[in-house]
């Protein structure tokens, strides 16, 4: 009982200020503290108006789609790798795939700053998702590893016995055991690459993604229009997160329905 | 057979392997070089000095941030423990409900920036605390200690990474097996007691790497101090950004970084063999990264 | 990386200087043989890329002439004049067209790191003496040898701003010591302001930049008071403007006038005092760095910028000053009267504020004040 009344208040805790953030983000004047003046949509209305707000958000997401997609293939290639390698090989690809978790992200974000001046690389979209692959890259390793952790190559190798390609292995095989896993790590490097701040920071040069674009805001003047934008943000988050627990649970069913069939 | 597996292994790893060489290791060993380098205003010049170190090390400026930061991550990340030990324990092996951490997951993601906001509302003297305090009649007038102070910085670093370590928390939670628990319930413990005699050293290695992940979070977040902190923002993480953004001097910057992660790994260190001596990391058990 | 083991990051080695010198010289006479060769002058297009302080963009004053021309314009907001040294320092400089320098800066930008580019100034007719006062022609602050570096185009002061309705108008920085003022005021995080303030408080303005250390450490041990009365160091002008909205704060040391506007947009209100001690007054150039990509563009936005009628609106939005005489005529009757416009040798009699020196025996250098800064802020 008493855990379930703390468990209760830790996640209003964490709810609260959300509610603050959706609340606000319909107030009739621009501030953005007490006493409240009413309701209004006018910071919905402002957000479609603005367009460099639009802009920050198309490069935000065109960053966050490749970073998900880059990282899903990096990813999988290494976990698959992975459980191919003995020992050791294996402590390896775990040394540098999963260690930038370790870090702050101001360690992460100046090393390669350096780097990149070192090398004379220009800053841009490129050296974004860079930097947010690095950043992504430990989660989707950790993710895929606890999922082969009750992999059995042994299943691989039947199929190849039984004359099927590598190619045709994968597809039938190993593609079906690790997708869920997959998906929801893609998912969860969206959302880390939507909202990353710190380390884009340093390595944006001149592009402005949507949090770069937040934090200019807030060297004007801070008007509800960021609470508009954090809870379309929100909304967003949640359908994404419902959708893919509703494809994970669809795929469970489906194949216990297989299994029972067979 | 064995070869041929082994072959491809290396084959699928190494794009992701030289990925991470590239935009990773390379990066942070060029950071440690770098370190050693020169700087003398706006010229810096490839040496190997200790210099930097030196003055790092010995710059009251330093060592008082460091404390700030170290101090701040610390109490931010024992709280965010101390709340997410009971809520993993609870949605790992009472409850298992997935609208609580679909909850969860989804204030980890409601942006970062607009929360450390939200928190500047919430704890003005116009905030939602104050308002509702006063209109209770339980003060006069606003606590002003409320923002701009460690106060602020704690409570809004808490709310950001609290979702972050609960996740953590869960996942070593995952690993023990309901059945451990379930036999020391047969032999009489009580939860809580089955809490600290099965769950917690069965998981240490779990939680170690929670606590460390959420306090090197809440230690090198450099813009909550510097937005709610007052006149006490200044951590080891904005020293170390401003050299980089502001004041040019990349070297010392370095150095400074090298240092503050060398700081983390005797934190961790400390975190291992405090652990050990109260017992409730087990010795002698291999340890596991998270 | 390109000539092997000896690049530096921040580059200011002299080969590398000279090369982008020489190939800013390139591009110059490049645009000067297309100007002199065909009378069509390449109208401006495509993106520019600028990096400014927030609001000095010209967003609203502009958009006609974007629009004519087809100009999408970017900005990378700039919270203090360090941004963009060290961005221009690294060794991947970004193709930024245009940015701004303070006054300050002139000799660091132009001679020591070299990351201006002479301008032509047949492209940018508005800069003549019939648009422009004369305080802003003819200056080594934006001239090497006769060619432009930087065209001023924005000049103002920073002075107290305090709420009238929470404490009465200071007179001088001391009357921020009241007690009943402890824990209510702010100081932004912003050196080329608040360091001639440091030198004023501790009644050394009149050497600065040119403090010796053990002037230096007295001055900040004067400004540390100001400190134990401040509830916050703002990070920049948005965050002051905020707080002093909320009524977490009620005035400010120093601060851009700017910050009058943000905080009644935020429906607070705020007054600008003159303290005696004197106001920080400051002159903003355009100056094209190396990385331009679009120096034809840059050069038109800089001409446009310059527009009278563009001088009067930014200036009314933002509570400066102009630099284009025919400006003042276009502003209202606040705005015109704020600054005596017959007599403005006035303003610019006691010359403007520099930075400290680079390297010196017997002055604090900028680093030391780099230091000193830090250590204020950090509060030691």
């Amino acid at each position: 009982m008493i855990l379930r009344i703390f468990v209760a208040l830790v996640i209003s805790f964490l709810v609260a200020p959300l509610l603050i953030i959706v609340l606000f983000s319909f107030h009739a004047t621009a501030s953005l503290s007490f006493p409240f003046q009413g309701l209004s949509l006018r910071w919905y209305a402002a957000l479609f108006e603005d367009a460099q707000l639009g802009d920050a958000m198309l490069t935000s997401l065109l960053v966050a789609l490749v970073t998900a997609v880059a990282t899903l293939v990096l990813g999988m290639c290494a976990s698959l790798a992975w459980l191919r390698l003995g020992g050791r090989a294996r402590a390896a690809v775990e040394a540098v795939t999963i260690t930038p978790i370790a870090l702050p992200g101001l360690f992460i974000g100046v090393s390669l700053l350096i780097a990149l001046a070192l090398f004379q690389v220009s800053l841009g979209k490129v050296t974004i998702i860079i930097a947010h692959i690095v950043i992504s890259m430990p989660i989707v390793m950790i993710a895929m590893r606890a999922r082969l952790a009750l992999f059995d190559t042994m299943l691989e190798e039947a199929s190849r016995d039984l004359g099927a390609n590598s190619l045709y292995t994968f597809r039938k095989v190993t593609l079906p055991l690790i997708m869920p896993t997959l998906v929801s790590a893609a998912v969860l490097t969206f959302a880390i690459s939507l909202d990353e701040f710190i380390v884009t920071g340093f390595v944006s040069g001149t592009e402005t993604t949507l949090p770069m674009f937040i934090w200019s805001m807030m060297r004007r003047t801070v008007t509800p229009m960021i609470n508009a934008i954090s809870t379309v943000i929100l909304i967003a988050t949640l359908a994404i997160l419902l959708i893919s627990s509703h494809i994970e649970r669809t795929r469970r069913a489906q194949s216990l329905r297989a299994r029972e069939s067979e | 057979m064995k070869l041929s597996a082994r072959w491809s292994g290396w084959t699928l790893a190494s794009p992701t392997i030289l990925f991470m060489l590239a935009f990773f290791v390379f990066p942070s060993l060029f950071l440690l070089v770098y370190s050693f380098w020169k700087a003398s205003s706006f010229q810096i010049t490839p040496a190997f000095q200790f210099d930097n170190y030196v003055r790092a090390l010995t710059d009251e400026l330093f060592w008082r941030v460091t404390f700030n930061a170290v101090i701040i991550g610390l109490m931010s990340a024992v709280v965010c423990m101390a709340m997410a030990l009971p809520v993993g324990y609870y949605l790992v092996f009472v409850s298992r409900s997935r609208l609580l951490e679909q909850i969860i997951l989804v204030t980890w993601f409601s942006s970062y920036l607009v929360r450390i906001f939200a928190w500047r509302t919430l704890l003005g003297n116009d905030g939602v605390i104050n308002t509702v305090l006063q209109s209770l009649g339980l003060i006069d007038a606003p606590i002003e200690a409320l923002l701009y102070s460690r106060f602020a910085v704690g409570v809004t670093l808490i709310h950001l990474y609290l979702p972050y370590c609960i996740i953590l928390v869960m996942t070593a939670f995952h690993e023990i097996r309901q059945d451990l628990i379930d036999a020391s319930r047969d032999l009489g413990r009580s939860q809580v007691g089955a809490f600290f005699s099965v769950v917690v050293p069965n998981a240490s290695a779990g939680l170690v790497g929670a606590f460390m992940l959420t306090l090197i979070m809440t230690m090198g977040d450099f813009v909550t101090p510097q937005m709610l902190g007052g006149t006490t923002g200044q951590t080891t993480g904005l020293l170390i950004a401003d050299q980089f953004r502001r004041t040019g001097n990349w070297p010392l910057g370095s150095a400074q970084a090298v240092i503050m992660f060398l700081l983390v790994v005797l934190i961790f260190v400390a975190v291992i063999v405090a652990g050990r001596t109260l017992g409730f990391i087990p010795k002698r058990r291999k340890q596991r990264a998270v | 990386m390109t000539n092997g083991k000896t690049t530096p990051a921040l580059t200011t080695a002299p080969t590398r200087r000279g090369l982008l010198r020489m190939s800013a010289g390139l591009a110059g006479s490049a645009v000067l043989m297309r100007l002199t060769s065909s009378a069509a002058w390449a109208a401006p297009s495509g993106d520019l890329q600028i990096m400014a302080w927030e609001g000095y963009d010209l967003v609203p004053e502009l958009q006609a002439w974007r629009d004519a021309n087809g100009v999408k314009v970017e900005t990378t907001s700039m919270t203090s004049q360090d941004d963009v040294h060290t961005k221009f320092m690294a060794g991947n400089p970004p193709p930024f067209d245009l940015a701004e320098y303070n006054q300050a800066y002139a000799n660091l930008y132009i001679d020591q790191l070299g990351i201006t580019t002479p301008i032509d100034p047949v492209a940018v007719p508005n800069f003549n003496a019939d648009n422009i006062f004369e305080q802003f022609l003819g200056k080594a602050e934006w001239e090497r040898d006769g060619k432009l570096t930087g065209v001023p185009w924005i000049w103002g002061f920073n002075t107290s701003l305090y709420n009238a309705e929470a404490m009465a108008e200071p007179k001088s920085y001391k009357d921020f010591l009241a007690p009943e003022l402890k824990g209510k005021i702010a100081i932004v995080d912003d050196s080329v302001t608040m360091w001639p303030v440091t030198a004023r408080v501790a009644g050394l303005g009149a050497k600065y930049p040119n403090l010796t250390r053990d002037e230096l450490s007295a001055a900040f041990a004067e400004l540390a008071k100001y400190r134990d009365q401040a509830r916050m160091i703002a990070l920049n002008m948005g965050d002051v403007a905020t707080a002093l909205a909320s009524g977490d704060v009620v005035a400010v040391l120093c601060a851009d006038p700017a910050v009058i506007k943000m905080t009644e947009e935020l429906g607070g209100k705020l007054k600008m005092a003159v303290p005696e001690e004197g106001v920080v007054l400051w002159v903003d150039a355009w100056f094209v760095p190396p990385s331009a990509d679009n120096v034809e563009t840059a050069l038109a936005f800089i001409n446009e910028a310059l527009s009278p009628q563009a001088q009067a609106d930014i200036c009314m939005r933002l509570n400066q000053a102009p630099v284009s005489k025919q400006a003042v005529a276009l502003m209202d009757d606040a705005a015109r009267t704020r600054i005596d416009y017959n007599n403005l040798e006035a303003y610019f009699a006691g010359g403007l504020p520099g930075i400290p020196p680079l390297e010196s025996e017997e002055f604090a250098t900028y680093d030391d004040w780099i230091s000193a800064w830090q250590e204020f802020k950090a509060g030691i």
